[in-house]
């Protein structure tokens, strides 16, 4: 009896000690856990491609305004040169960032497919810059590939002239189309008529009211500087 | 005295004792997996509400307006605005230059806890009219 005893109370205080080691070892664990910092690199890939896409279209709008504002100041440049520094320097800094997260990112363009046109010296006036991109972003869990239209068009027109006595009021509109998309206003923007800041009156519109005196052929000339840079200039002669 | 007398009593407090350790392994394992989820859940949550911030102000132009005029003041203003009220910040800008990342600013915001889970969104951004460099924030969430 007394052996047997002894040996209940050995089990006893073995099982004991265990449940013992055990609630303790795990209030260590989560004690330890919770003193510790924690850091997570948040990797939601749609938002990192969307992020890339977005920044891509603004890049593209950078290149137009660096081109229009050298085709502005009488510089000699080589469009294609200037379109491929700023899109290799954007894919190289893309790719360190990204590809050092482990994602694999492949972004190309056809630069047969770059072009540049401007049309200035008309009442609808155009800034073009044709781009076609390709970008293929891959993690371990998911794959998205998008064939990117960068293409940008700003637009001038100017769209009213109204003589009342010796004042002349002129409206003109500024627009920007992005890829396939509808025409948007471009707000905001620095717009001169005839050397007078013109007023911005929403949606795109601006408008200014010029005196003229002197009978005979009158020239509107518009110059237009988006918020982004891209220059465009339109004219019209009565 | 009874439990060295009684041998049931014995058979009893072995018995009371495996069951308490079965009922705490059970509700240790439960613990540990919530636990875990709820860190997950915290992180994904952290995640979502620095991708929205980001991307907001990415999207009205006012990311890059103030990173590159390095207005850091109003854009730790305008972060903290959009951010909920539990949630504390910090960021850090670099500049592409040279074929890598050189830190231009930070830490801006709150000073980074030791004890606690943190995460970090980054965004991009393609340059403006007055610089082409691309520009790298950072940004760090904690509850």
């Amino acid at each position: 009896m007394f052996i047997k005893v002894k040996k209940a109370q050995f089990y006893t205080m073995a099982v004991a000690v265990i449940a013992v080691a055990l609630i303790s070892a795990s209030i260590i664990i989560v004690g330890v856990r919770n003193s510790m910092q924690n850091m997570e690199v948040s990797d939601d890939i749609y938002f990192v491609f969307n992020n890339i896409r977005g920044e891509t279209l603004k890049r593209v709008e950078l290149i137009l305004a660096n081109l229009t504002q050298m085709d502005k100041s009488g510089a000699t440049f080589n469009y294609l040169d200037v379109a491929k520094y700023y899109l290799d320097e954007w894919i190289d800094c893309l790719k360190n960032e990204y590809e050092d997260r482990g994602y694999k990112l492949y972004i190309s363009y056809d630069s047969s497919q770059l072009s540049y046109l401007r049309t200035w010296n008309t009442t609808v006036s155009t800034s073009i810059f044709k781009a076609i991109i390709n970008i293929q972003l891959e993690n371990e869990f998911a794959k998205i590939e998008q064939t990117v239209n960068a293409t940008h068009i700003f637009k001038l027109s100017i769209s009213k002239i109204d003589q009342i006595g010796t004042n002349l009021i002129v409206q003109v509109n500024f627009t920007k189309t992005v890829g396939i998309l509808e025409e948007l206003s471009v707000d905001y923007a620095v717009v001169y008529i005839n050397g007078t800041r013109a007023n911005y009156i929403g949606g795109g519109m601006y408008q200014a009211e010029l005196i003229f005196t002197s009978p005979g052929t009158v020239t509107i000339y518009v110059s237009a500087v988006s918020s982004s840079g891209v220059f465009v200039e339109a004219l019209k002669t009565l | 005295m009874l439990l060295l007398r009684n041998r049931r009593a014995q058979y009893y407090t072995v018995d009371f004792i495996i069951a308490s350790i079965i009922i705490l392994g059970i509700l240790s394992l439960v613990y540990s997996h919530y636990y875990i989820s709820y860190e997950q859940d915290r992180s994904g949550y952290l995640s979502n509400i620095g991708e929205q911030c980001l991307t907001v102000l990415a999207e009205s132009g006012k990311l890059s307006e103030l990173v590159y005029n390095e207005k850091w003041d109003t854009l730790s203003q305008l972060i903290d605005l959009t951010l909920p009220s539990n949630v504390y910040f910090s960021f850090y800008v670099y500049k592409w230059e040279s074929g890598t990342w050189s830190r231009i600013v930070g830490p801006i915001g709150e000073n980074m806890p030791q004890n606690s889970m943190i995460v970090k969104v980054t965004y991009i951004l393609a340059g403006n009219s007055t610089d082409s460099s691309p520009r790298k924030i950072e940004l760090y969430l904690w509850e």
